[in-house]
């Protein structure tokens, strides 16, 4: 027999009001925890993303699509552009680096990325296994989708085209994975890297199908020419200056578009943010609520239990312990509420990467602990200890031998 | 042993009840009896420290309890007296169990359970220790109550109208058990009532 006992049996005796205060309290802090973890995730892929590129350059089209589908490997391509002129571009001396990548093949629904080893470098990846390519149809790829599809060092893959599944697929030439790069918590995990001219060697067979078995024997062109053509270029500068005239001349002056990542990313989180800030209001107004439950279901609770309470002050409980007592009951309905909504926001969070999965190749990491939830967790504290301590006050102003003579 | 010298009492309205001495010792049963209103509980309730009499001392085992402390009566009431009530009223949301473990736990003595254990056997109810005590029919509830109220071996037990619910045969039944359970631990027993089946009960008795 312990207070925390009593307080229990009391939560349980009263099972259905305080199952509600509980349920309130865990769709607030469910909501809450949900939120806070998608937006963290979300906000540290897209930002470890973005790093070190300020502009894309592309075909012309939509500025979000292009940086979603050349940067986060999200989204269909706007088009194609010259190689030759995005290298033109490249040269500007206000240009640092220039990262190109040419996609539009996929195996298995994830997708190939040509491109050349700064890619690599710009994210600081890190071969695990096996090496990195040494020449066209070689491939590396990264640890998410060698664990996921059980792909080994020196298994040939055929490529498909399109970026789904549903693509012809090119069975002739092949990629062969030579390495397996570390995990890098970045868009690499889930890609297929290999040289540009990987790309350009599998879409010139392709267009002459019927000389499959020649062009294979085929030396490979490494030099750009001019009908070689890339998906975008992904491009740091090496002062302000470049972000202040290049982006406009390329948009006013070329075929190509430039989008500026950081931009357009703060463009969709404020829309996002609108519809999570308002989410975060409504859970923030349900653990309001709950907390007004749990007074109210006190307040009721102590006027329909002042007898057991006088009962117990005439056995030799001080006033103290049974003030303890409920407020133990209004911190038990809390600690359940935080804990039941932990579980759902995880719950919720597992079902929201495993779509994310399916349809982007993108996860979310359930277990991540966030320092915001220890401040959830201490909000619930103090919103149901104030909820529970203004009725249990009720204690002191009983009056032992009428309440007992009423009855 | 119990003893009282000009016990008066004073309401919230102003009215001054007087209260005769009396004196009753261990072992031994007092019967107060009185109409309704006469002040018979507000007696008891200044017995068992629950009320501070305007004038007056109760003296228990030679201790002026009327002059301890308000912590210090908390503490002698838990220890000392055992109260039994017209209604049988617990703890709703514990079983018949850890109603009567609740004094020991609140007194800080270790829990007896093969005291309980007996006394629940030998009041008959030891098959009931783990139902809710609404699950229990009047009877069976009193008795619960009156082994609440010796659970922890008190030095009196006051009874306040223990019997004005129950027909004759759970009255005699009740009063039996009172007085057989106080002589076994040697207590004093004060029943106030206005039961007049009880008048010709006890020899030692007070009218109000």
């Amino acid at each position: 027999m312990n207070i925390l006992k009593i307080s229990w049996k009391n939560i349980v005796d009263k099972g259905l009001t305080n199952g509600l205060s509980t349920l309130l309290m865990a769709l607030g802090v469910g909501i809450i925890a949900l939120i806070i973890s998608l937006g963290k995730q979300l906000d540290e892929k897209f930002t470890k993303n973005i790093k070190g590129i300020d502009m894309v350059v592309g075909a012309k089209g939509s500025p979000l699509q292009l940086i979603l589908s050349s940067i986060y490997q999200i989204d269909a391509p706007t088009g194609n552009i010259s190689f030759a002129e995005a290298n033109t571009m490249a040269r500007n001396p206000f240009i640092k680096k220039a990262i190109p990548i040419a996609i539009g093949d996929s195996y298995l629904g994830y997708r190939i990325v040509g491109t050349d080893s700064t890619y690599l470098s710009h994210y600081q990846a890190n071969v695990a296994n096996g090496k990195l390519f040494q020449k066209e149809m070689e491939c590396v790829i990264g640890q998410t989708l060698a664990h996921k599809l059980n792909l080994k060092i020196g298994q040939k893959i055929s490529s498909a085209h399109g970026l789904d599944n549903e693509g012809e697929k090119h069975e002739v030439v092949k990629y062969t994975i030579t390495g397996i790069l570390a995990y890098n918590n970045s868009v690499l995990d889930q890609l297929i890297i290999t040289p540009l001219e990987s790309v350009w060697h599998v879409h010139e067979h392709e267009q002459n199908e019927s000389n499959a078995l020649e062009l294979l024997d085929e030396k490979p062109t490494t030099e750009p020419t001019d009908n070689k053509q890339i998906t975008a270029m992904l491009v740091k500068f090496r002062n302000p200056m470049g972000l202040m005239t290049i982006p406009r001349n390329i948009n006013a002056n070329t075929t190509m578009q430039a989008a500026l990542p950081a931009i357009e990313i703060n463009r969709l989180f404020s829309l996002m943010g609108i519809g999570l800030d308002t989410l975060k209001w409504i859970a923030f107004l349900i653990i309001f609520v709950s907390g007004l439950s749990v007074f109210v279901s006190l307040y009721n609770s102590l006027k329909e239990r002042k007898y057991e309470m006088a009962l117990m002050l005439s056995m030799g409980a001080t006033r103290l312990k049974l003030f303890t007592l409920l407020l133990l009951e209004g911190l038990i309905i809390g600690i359940t509420g935080f804990v039941i909504g932990m579980i759902m926001s995880k719950l919720a969070l597992f079902a929201m990467s495993k779509t994310a999965e399916e349809n982007f190749h993108y996860e979310f990491n359930v277990l991540a602990f966030s320092i915001d939830e220890l401040w959830i967790f201490a909000a619930c504290i103090v919103i149901s200890m104030l909820a529970a301590a203004i009725p249990s006050l009720g204690i002191y102003r009983i009056n032992i031998s009428k309440t007992l003579a009423s009855q | 042993m119990i003893e009282t010298k000009g016990l008066s009492y004073q309401y919230d309205k102003g009215n001054v009840i007087q209260f005769e001495d009396f004196s009753i010792k261990a072992g031994e049963t007092l019967l107060i009896l009185g109409k309704s209103g006469v002040g018979k509980t507000t007696l008891l309730h200044l017995l068992a420290l629950l009320l501070k009499p305007k004038t007056g001392k109760i003296i228990i085992n030679n201790t002026a309890i009327t002059s301890l402390k308000s912590n210090e009566l908390v503490d002698f009431r838990a220890k000392n007296i055992g109260l039994v009530f017209q209604k049988p009223h617990f703890v709703n949301s514990l079983s018949v169990k850890e109603n009567l473990l609740l004094p020991n736990y609140f007194v800080g003595k270790a829990l007896e359970i093969s005291h309980l254990n007996t006394l629940a056997s030998s009041l008959g109810f030891d098959k009931y220790l783990q139902k809710k005590t609404s699950q229990l029919s009047l009877g069976e509830q009193q008795r619960v109550a009156i082994a609440r109220a010796i659970m922890n071996s008190p030095k009196i037990i006051l009874a306040d109208e223990p019997t004005s619910s129950l027909d004759d045969e759970n009255c005699k039944n009740v009063i039996a058990l009172l007085q057989n359970q106080a002589q076994k631990i040697n207590a004093c027993l004060v029943i106030v009532t206005h039961d007049q089946r009880l008048k010709n009960e006890f020899s030692n008795q007070i009218t109000l």
